[in-house]
């Protein structure tokens, strides 16, 4: 008999296939983790550690009982005590919570490893690696990390498979259990599973976040400067600008250096070298060299945003022929309350929110989309320039979260906003001492008649991007001193500080207020992170013209980058993935073009491109068919639909009573025959009468337990049929002939069991 | 943790299972991927829907081609083991995974509702073979046989019932030894001098031959031997002092106390089946009878070929009679020839059945058999009433619940 019954979650652990699992499952936990936040500054070497320790304790619980040894408790408490240790050194001594949140986690999940006993200990190991999971999946920018994410929920499933099986076995604990090395099909399971969750993840559309009680502003780095405080205090206006001083740049646990920007400075002094360091966001750059940062295509910002943005990150005016620079110096600094501050006092507008995560050390420039309305920021004080543009006290370090909500609009279908709204259109209109009279002509002659200020810059815009081609290359070769005549009329190849430069000059000269405004342009979206991606080649000038009423609006004049649309269509995550794919193999293309990522990438690409043409003829076909069908004979099949759904119910309706008379048609056409044959019939159609009134003979069964089966279920049927079944034997296995005497009887019988349901019905 | 809140934390850890639980993590992952904007916890949430579509549409897929057929012995004795055997069958390419077969055993208590086999892997044909003890005579139906399966997590459990899978099997009731019992020696014997006259209940078995010494019968010298050896030589028999039992059981609804095993039906079936057995390998003739929604009877017999005609008898009768206890004993004393015994069971509190007929007994020359039930014990088994005096002052047969009957019927 079963033994008495345990509570369920108090089972023991029987199963060495369990203990394999969620080995599996709490290891892809602790390597996603390590993957993100490494406590180590290196993840493989945490995963390995972490892995090898689980590996250990899991094994260690395994080979014993399920109480567990005195030495396991000892060594179970130590893990505790050490993660409750590591725990209290990384949040107050570090003051990193979440950090030593996670330690904590990791050693738990030890601690719990080496006393797995039961059902419990095996739940609550999942629970425990879940939210490890959660942390890595809110903090990592990877798409790899969705990797992790499959490997650990497939683990997920096999434990629990294995905890239901063993469930399983203990209801049937006293009977029989027969078990089997590989109770899963392990092929089928997660093809199925990965095939849904694919489908759901590419497919199913995503709402807009809704940030509702998330403010995301996280630091790690000390961003506060006395000086500016103080000015902020005061209320000064500092009309040169600030940069970061040595003096603060002593508390940067960065131990980044100052950067001693070009500002006021003689431009010939030299800049602080960087590898990823872009001119175009400091106080003035030479248009024919605007930095080697861009050599990398590293990743510089994770923006979250609802659609594609331009942050911006300076704002020129002045502009000598060769060099952009800001006219007005001056900026005001803001302090932060509670990490936030308020920039316009009322929202007239509808808010861009962008949440932006720093991925490598940048300069000051806090970039976000224009017309700043509210900035959440790790720093006491940050500083606003007379164009709306926002700076740090110093550099932007890793891991920096800051949020934005900007003011943009779209009225005329592309960005404007009004940030730095012009007190003077002059600075504006300022051309280059020896500017080239031939770049007038040319725009006089691109703008054409129309006099719509809008039409001549959309004109420009649509000149310069179809005309002019995008070159990487001269971004790190140096022209001549004469850029803009030598872009526009001779190589017309350049970079984007040519088009934009060339754009707003010739803006200008048709009395058009331009400015030229550099920052990232954030319109990659890696749709399996859900972050655009703002790499270095990102780093970008555009331009932008006051044209009132609507303020300030965005041109893109670079063929090369799209200009943020305001695109209310939301593509499926499968057509985004597209997007990112073939964005990725054009830059690689243009950047790299004989490496092995590009190939690499170009062969993604290729394949992507493939699979959606297959998939697009195939839908395309399909849906062109069905018009086709539907456009030629639509009244025909919608009639011979009806037609046939009538016929269908019909004889859904009549299909016994048919099938019914059919088979009594046969046995009177077998009367005629022999015996043995009217005698094999009768029961036949005996038993597909029955079995039509769910009375089925199973495969399994003989004739004589059917007979015996039916007649205790319906007993005006048992006589019938166990007279049926015992002719039908003899005429089967009988080696002499039957009589006709006894084929009349087994005719009667079929009338008599047909008979009977018509009794016993009435 | 103290043990209220820990039994509190069991008694919820309990209800929590995967077909709620992956839902709500699935609703939450949505929730925080939706308000945050994280795009791998959509990657999360889809993996837990996927799982969640798949543990939902998988057991049905994994049930099909299943067939599964069961073989036993058509009879067995009440307490006796036997081999119940599953034969099992998946058709098709694909292996079947998990696979819970329940059986519904009436007479095997719990395990009777529990999976009879769970087979973790299976392809082609397999054979189980599970030991069952049967507790419960009679005659019992098995199954229809369900097949079941929740692979891959449980979240959802699809279960079949495979047709025509009912077969029955009978149960005899069990028996105790018994090593004496008065059924002979009645005042009212039908034998007179050195023969048996012929009555119902005496018989007389040639023995040998011996010298004739006087005073023998000359009828019962044999000629063939006393020619042969020249003397006289007479046949010798042996007297057999037999009668005819008969059983009457009350099978009125009213007269059952207790429940199952332990009930007073369940204890008159026992002791019925023993007596008849013991009687008849002493050489005397049984018969049956109980009024039960349909009338059971067995006529007198002899041998042991008759005692299974009893038990089949016994192993049927339940308690669903209308009729009294009466009645039945009356239509018994009209079904015996004079002289015999009747084994008579007494319910008290109900009306003694020996009183009004103590007459009619008389009269046909029978001897009364009593077995009394001490209901009391049947009907409140925690009480423990000392056994009636009268039980150590009479010849009835005195039977309390948990009554070592071997004991009393020894006694």
């Amino acid at each position: 008999m079963k033994p008495q019954a345990q509570s369920a979650h108090a089972q023991p652990l029987d199963d060495g296939r369990i203990f394999f699992s969620l080995w599996v499952l709490i290891s892809s936990a602790a390597a996603a983790q390590a993957s993100v936040e490494s406590m180590l500054d290196n993840g493989l070497l945490s995963t390995l550690l972490w892995t090898t320790l689980y590996a250990w304790g899991i094994r260690t619980s395994h080979l014993s009982d399920v109480r567990g040894t005195a030495q396991q408790k000892q060594w179970s408490d130590l893990a505790g005590a050490a993660g409750l240790s590591a725990f209290l050194f990384g949040a107050l001594l570090l003051q990193n919570v979440l950090s030593a949140l996670i330690v904590l986690l990791l050693w738990l999940q030890l601690a719990l490893a080496l006393r797995m006993g039961g059902k419990r200990d095996a739940y609550f190991s999942i629970a425990t690696s879940f939210v490890l999971l959660l942390f890595g999946s809110a903090n990592s920018k990877s798409e790899l990390f969705l990797l992790f994410i499959a490997v650990y929920s497939l683990a997920c499933v096999y434990a629990l498979i294995q905890l239901y099986a063993m469930a399983c076995r203990n209801r049937a604990t006293g009977n029989a259990v027969l078990r089997h090395p590989i109770p899963i099909d392990g092929l089928a399971l997660t093809a199925g599973i990965l095939a849904i969750a694919a489908a759901v993840y590419l497919f199913m559309p995503r709402p807009p976040a809704a940030h509702v009680g998330a403010f995301m502003v996280h630091g790690g780095t000390d961003y506060s400067d006395r000086d500016w405080q103080r000015e902020a205090k005061t209320g000064e206006t500092d009309e040169q600008g600030d940069q970061e001083s040595n003096k603060s740049s002593a508390g940067n646990p960065g131990g980044e250096r100052p950067i001693e920007t070009a500002g006021n400075k003689d431009r010939a002094t030299p800049r602080p070298a960087s590898d990823f360091d872009y001119q175009g966001f400091d106080e003035s750059f030479d248009i024919t060299s605007p930095g080697a940062g861009r050599q990398s295509n590293a990743i510089a910002l994770y923006v979250q945003a609802l659609g594609p943005l331009y942050l911006t990150g300076r704002v020129f005016d002045k502009f000598d022929g060769l060099s952009w620079s800001a006219s007005d110096q001056a900026d005001t600094k803001h302090l932060l309350e509670g990490g936030r501050l308020q920039l316009l006092p009322t929202r007239s507008q509808t808010g861009i929110q962008q949440i932006i995560e720093v991925a490598i050390p940048l300069q000051q420039t806090l970039f976000a989309a224009s017309q700043v309305a509210s900035l959440g920021f790790p720093g006491p004080v940050v500083a606003e320039d007379s164009y709306g543009a926002l700076r740090a006290p110093k550099r932007l370090q890793p891991g920096t979260v800051y949020q934005v909500e900007s003011m943009w609009h779209s009225d005329l279908g592309r960005p404007a906003h009004r940030s730095g709204e012009p007190g003077s259109i002059e600075p504006y209109l300022q051309l280059p001492q020896r500017h080239d009279p031939a770049i007038t002509e040319l725009a006089q002659r691109v703008a054409g008649d129309t006099e719509q200020p809008l039409q001549q810059a959309i004109a420009l815009e649509q000149h310069l991007r179809s005309e002019y081609a995008y070159s990487f290359e001269s971004v790190f070769t140096s022209q001549n001193r004469t850029p803009l005549t030598e872009f526009l009329f001779q190589t017309r190849r350049g970079h984007c500080e040519y088009f934009a430069s060339a754009m707003a000059i010739m803006l200008r000269t048709l009395d058009i207020p331009a400015r030229l405004v550099t920052g990232f342009s954030a319109t990659n979206y890696n749709p399996m992170t859900g972050y655009y991606e703002a790499r270095l080649l990102d780093g970008h000038a555009w331009v932008e013209a006051w044209l009132p009423p609507h303020g300030w609006v965005l041109f893109e004049p670079t063929a090369f980058y799209p200009l943020p649309a305001n695109n209310t269509e939301e593509p499926s995550t499968a057509d985004a993935l597209d997007r990112y794919i073939q964005e990725l193999a054009r830059v690689a293309e243009m950047t790299e073009p004989d490496t092995l990522h590009s190939d690499w990438l170009q062969a993604v690409k290729r394949a992507v491109t493939f699979i959606r043409q297959v998939f697009n003829r195939l839908l395309t076909g399909l849906i062109d068919g069905l018009s086709e069908i539907a456009r030629r004979w639509g009244s025909g099949i919608v009639l011979a639909t009806l037609a046939l759904a009538l016929v269908g119910f019909v004889l859904h309706r009549l299909r016994r009573p048919l099938l019914d008379l059919a088979g009594h048609y046969k046995i009177k056409r077998a009367r005629r025959r022999d015996s043995g044959t009217l005698i094999r019939i009768c029961y036949l159609e005996a038993e597909k009468w029955l079995q039509r009134r769910g009375v089925g003979r199973d495969t399994s069964s003989t004739v004589e337990e059917y007979a015996q089966q039916v007649g205790a279920q319906e007993p005006l049927h048992g006589e019938p049929l166990n007279a049926l079944a015992r002719l039908f034997i003899q005429a089967r296995y009988s080696k002499h002939a039957l009589a006709a005497e006894q084929a009349q009887d087994s005719y009667r019988a079929f009338l008599a069991l047909t008979e009977s349901k018509r009794a016993s019905s009435q | 943790m103290n043990t209220p809140v820990e039994a509190r934390f069991e008694r919820w850890l309990s209800r929590l299972n995967l077909g709620f639980a992956l839902p709500v993590v699935a609703v939450l992952l949505f929730l925080i991927a939706w308000n945050r904007g994280i795009t791998l916890l959509y990657g999360m949430f889809a993996l837990v829907v996927g799982t969640l579509v798949f543990g939902y549409t998988s057991p049905r897929f994994n049930l099909r081609g299943v067939t599964v057929r069961r073989t036993h012995p058509a009879s067995v004795n009440e307490g006796e083991q036997f081999t119940l055997a599953l034969e099992l069958e998946k058709t098709g390419l694909r292996p079947l995974y998990m696979l819970e077969v329940v059986d519904r055993i009436p007479f095997a208590g719990d395990q009777g509702q529990a999976p009879m086999a769970f087979i973790e892997r299976m392809q082609g044909r397999r054979r189980v073979e599970l030991p069952t003890r049967v507790w419960l005579r009679g005659e019992h139906r098995l199954g229809p046989l369900r097949v079941a399966s929740g692979y891959p997590l449980g979240i959802r459990r699809v279960e079949r019932t495979l047709a025509s899978s009912e077969s029955s099997i009978l149960v005899y009731p069990s028996t105790f030894p018994i090593h004496g019992l008065a059924l002979t020696g009645s005042t009212q014997s039908p034998l007179t001098g050195s023969r048996a006259v012929t009555l119902s209940g005496a018989s007389e078995r040639f023995l040998g031959v011996r010298e004739y010494r006087h005073g023998d019968s000359p009828r019962h010298i044999h000629w063939p031997s006393s020619a042969r050896t020249g003397g006289l030589v007479v046949k010798e028999y042996e007297f057999i002092n037999t009668t005819n039992l008969f059983i009457v059981l009350d099978l009125a609804a009213a007269a059952l106390f207790g429940e199952q095993q332990e009930s007073t039906l369940e204890y008159a079936v026992k002791i019925a089946a023993s007596v008849a057995r013991f009687a008849l390998e002493e050489g005397h003739g049984v018969g049956i009878l109980g009024l039960g929604d349909q009338p059971h009877e067995v006529q007198v017999g002899h041998g042991m070929g008759h005692f299974q005609h009893i038990l089949e008898l016994l192993a049927r009768v339940q308690a669903d009679g209308k009729l009294s206890y009466r009645a039945a004993v009356h239509r018994a004393v009209s079904r015996m020839p004079r002289g015999g015994i009747l084994l008579l069971f007494d319910s008290p509190p109900l009306e003694p059945a020996h009183e009004p007929e103590r007459y009619e007994l008389h009269q046909h020359h029978i001897r009364p058999l009593w077995v009394r039930f001490d209901t009391e014990s049947f009907r409140f088994p925690l009480r423990r009433a000392p056994r009636h005096r009268a039980a150590q002052a009479t010849s009835i047969y005195w039977v309390r619940r948990g009554d070592d009957l071997s004991r009393v019927f020894s006694a």
